[in-house]
């Protein structure tokens, strides 16, 4: 097996990477929306909880691939929420030049996986 | 209703970031919390603040978890420089090992003969001072260059040899143009290209390798519901 077809490091690690970036390449959100954003897309597979997500989106934003900045939240019934500010995500430009190889590995990775274990027959 | 700031600056602890960043985060999951209660609430769960609050199981474990995405080991500027400067020294040491063990010999009369070309900077000043800072600068350059390209390609070791190269490439069309003005003789020119080489794709490895062990990572954070 060459390199080129081995499985990055940066796969173990980068599967939060991913949804986050991935979710945030569609618009900026807030914590909360990330997450729930993430829970919807996949139909509940895949989920986020606090103790998940703020480390993730903390590391991200100290690389600089996302910024995250405090606003003003509208009046919202179904948040219940009222004049309070939040904090809201959106991808920098490094970031999204970081999903463009990130989505090729793990395309690379199930690619591999489904050759291995005939996922796509199960 | 919960007051969940106070709930979250409560079991949060003192997290050793600053008060103002502390603060933020406090406020930020708090609203998590609420925004994750009110939903609850609505849908009509039976135990709302239980299901928000199982949301973390070990407050301390988050904690160190912020603590560690917030500051890590350094920013991006400081480890381009550190690493940089690490190259330079490394492509340095490299390129006088090589010429030491006679893979190339490289003058060590060299200075004279530079100083024959009459050149405005005297060779002392040139081995002592200008050599080596054009070696860090170049080592931060390429080291620059590194995270460049390791937006469009892979980060790893094929990468940072590319990117060694294109460094010795830059440096050596650089080194050309002054040699063909006469102010660096051929053979020292020729010799530092080929000792170059293997010196800058050595460096650049290694400096790209501390690039990348001193980058933060996120911690694997999915979970199957």
């Amino acid at each position: 097996m060459t390199n080129n077809h081995k499985a990055p490091s940066a796969l173990k690690r980068g599967s939060a990477e991913l949804a986050v970036l991935s979710v945030l390449a569609e618009a900026p959100l807030h914590g909360y929306q990330i997450a729930k954003r993430i829970r919807e897309q996949t139909a509940g597979v895949v989920s986020f909880d606090v103790a998940s997500l703020y480390p993730v989106l903390y590391a991200l934003e100290s690389r600089g691939l996302v910024k995250g900045e405090w606003e003003e939240a509208a009046s919202s019934r179904s948040i219940g929420i009222r004049g309070r500010r939040r904090r809201c995500y959106h991808l920098t430009p490094e970031g999204r030049r970081r999903l463009k190889p990130l989505r090729r590995e793990w395309r690379e990775f199930f690619r591999a996986l489904n050759h291995l274990a005939r996922l796509a027959d199960a | 209703m919960r007051d969940w700031k106070h709930l979250v600056s409560e079991r949060l602890g003192r997290t050793k970031l600053p008060s103002e960043e502390r603060e933020e985060v406090v406020e930020e999951i708090a609203l998590h919390f609420e925004e994750c209660y009110d939903e609850l609430c609505e849908v009509g769960s039976p135990d709302p603040e239980g299901y928000t609050l199982a949301q973390v199981p070990d407050w301390k474990a988050l904690g160190r978890k912020i603590r560690r995405a917030k500051e890590g080991l350094m920013n991006k500027s400081i480890r381009i420089l550190v690493c940089g400067m690490l190259t330079g020294s490394l492509a340095a040491v490299v390129a006088v090992a090589a010429n030491f063990l006679g893979l190339l010999v490289f003058s060590t009369d060299y200075l004279p003969d530079i100083a024959a070309t009459g050149g405005p900077i005297s060779p002392a000043t040139l081995a002592r001072w200008v050599g080596p800072m054009i070696v860090m600068a170049g080592g931060v350059w390429t080291i620059w260059l590194y995270t460049l390209m390791r937006s469009s390609h892979r980060p790893g070791t094929k990468t940072s040899a590319m990117t060694g190269l294109a460094a010795w490439i830059v440096g050596v069309l650089g080194a050309a143009f002054f040699s063909s003005l006469g102010h660096i003789p051929l053979s020292v020119f020729l010799g530092a290209a080929v000792l170059g080489l293997p010196a800058w794709i050595a460096g650049t490895m290694a400096g790209a390798w501390f690039y990348e062990a001193s980058e933060r990572k996120p911690a694997p954070a999915l979970t199957p519901a």
